[in-house]
């Protein structure tokens, strides 16, 4: 593409999408244990129901 | 440039194809990466998306800057402005002329190996070197290191340095269990590095070659498996856009049915990217592709079965159909003079450097 833009002499501007990963929807679901330091006090047990993609899942 | 989208990568193109349909932009059949705005009363925009990295380009300013800026309302990005970097290539720009280089993460490459100082060589691997199979049981130690120092070769060949194509892949067979010499060996296409880390893949804007294929294989080079090696790339505005060296997957009964394969496997990357131009409105006459057997070109221009021809797999005669259709057009260059021998087997300098000189690689003065 960018041979083909030096051919024809193209304008080009860039973009960096921040934080792509999490506009995705998961379409399994997905559940973790609470963060280290995040747990709800007197919930610790409970898991968390994923909503969006975070990075470092394996579907990454 | 299409990458194998995995599950999150997948639901953000779709996320992301979705966005840039109400800009007006469709997708291309050939390449999903590609966003393509083609309005009638306007000029036309091309959207370049690998995951999160971006870049909008056409032949006016302000249709494309405007465009961006409705793309920046809808998604939070950071604006580059006219990039000098896109996945981790340079880009720069010289009067018409683009090049895109990875001298910087070469450095880090050669850092990492401890080898700043070291002297550099003249080709990539010795002329005629062939990698042997380490028999003996894997080194865990020198096995990650050998990963780790190929690993990055790896990204440099397919970034932006066709010259070391052949001597990566060749290599890479023994990622597996390798041995000291390979490990040597890598350590020696660094070497080779050293001397040529400036180098830069030029697109010439100048340019009226327009887009033209060059073909080779060897026959049977390697001496366990027999199996013969591909070697092609696709050039235009007198850079290659593509290259690929990788081994057959069957074996040639002759040198005639290596290059006809090579020959096969070229024409489907030569569809792609016809395709791909396609799409994006460009009508193309037949492009060349040039290969240095007779007997191969012979056998795709004139779809006869001979019985020396007959077990050739059905596969690799789309070549045959490319010629009949008029999308593709044979050559016949001389083997002393094909460039693609470089992607098939490991050259002395004189020829390395002559065929190096005509894929568009570039010292910062301007020649090689």
């Amino acid at each position: 593409m960018l041979a083909l833009a030096a051919l024809e002499n193209w304008y080009i501007t860039g973009l960096d999408v921040q934080s792509t990963y999490l506009y995705g929807k998961l379409d399994k679901e997905i559940y973790m244990e609470q963060p280290e330091g995040f747990a709800v006090p007197g919930q610790e047990h409970k898991v968390l129901h994923l909503w969006c993609a975070l990075y470092g899942l394996k579907q990454a | 440039m299409c990458p194998l989208w995995p599950q999150t990568g997948l639901a953000w193109w779709r996320t992301l194809n979705e966005s840039l349909k109400e800009l007006g932009f469709e997708h291309l059949k050939s390449e999903a990466g590609i966003f393509f705005y083609k309005k009638k009363g306007t000029n036309i925009v091309i959207g370049i998306i690998y995951i999160d990295d971006a870049l909008f380009c056409g032949p006016n300013k302000a249709v494309v800057d405007a465009i961006k800026v409705q793309f920046m309302h809808k998604w939070e990005c950071r604006d580059l402005g006219e990039p000098n970097e896109f996945l981790r290539m340079q880009i720069t720009r010289k009067g018409c002329a683009i090049h895109l280089d990875q001298c910087a993460y070469l450095q880090k490459v050669v850092e990492c190996c401890g080898m700043l100082n070291a002297k550099s060589a003249s080709t990539p691997l010795p002329a005629g070197y062939y990698a042997a199979k380490n028999t003996e049981p894997v080194d865990a130690d020198l096995c990650s290191h050998f990963q780790m120092v190929i690993g990055s070769l790896l990204y440099l060949m397919l970034g932006t340095r066709p010259d070391i194509a052949f001597a990566v892949t060749h290599l890479l067979r023994h990622a597996v269990n390798p041995s000291q010499d390979h490990l040597n060996k890598v350590l020696y296409i660094c070497h080779y590095l050293i001397g040529t880390s400036t180098y830069s893949l030029v697109y010439n804007g100048g340019s009226s070659a327009g887009l033209i294929a060059c073909t080779d294989s060897d026959w049977g080079s390697d001496p366990t498996s027999r199996l013969s090696q591909t070697g092609f790339y696709l050039k235009l505005a007198d850079g290659l856009i593509s290259w690929t060296s990788h081994a057959q997957k069957t074996i040639a009964y002759s040198s005639t049915e290596a290059e006809y394969m090579a020959l096969s496997d070229c024409a489907h990357q030569v569809t792609w990217i016809q395709s791909l131009l396609g799409e994006l409105s460009y009508k193309l006459k037949a492009i060349p592709i040039c290969g240095d057997n007779q007997g191969s070109i012979f056998m795709a221009s004139n779809p006869v079965t001979e019985p020396r021809s007959k077990h050739i797999d059905i596969c690799y005669h789309g070549i045959c159909e490319s010629v009949v259709k008029g999308n593709v057009e044979l050559f016949f260059i001389d083997g002393a003079e094909n460039p693609a021998n470089l992607l098939t087997k490991n050259l002395p300098h004189e020829k390395f450097a002559k065929f190096r000189a005509q894929l568009g690689l570039q010292f910062p003065s301007g020649s090689i």
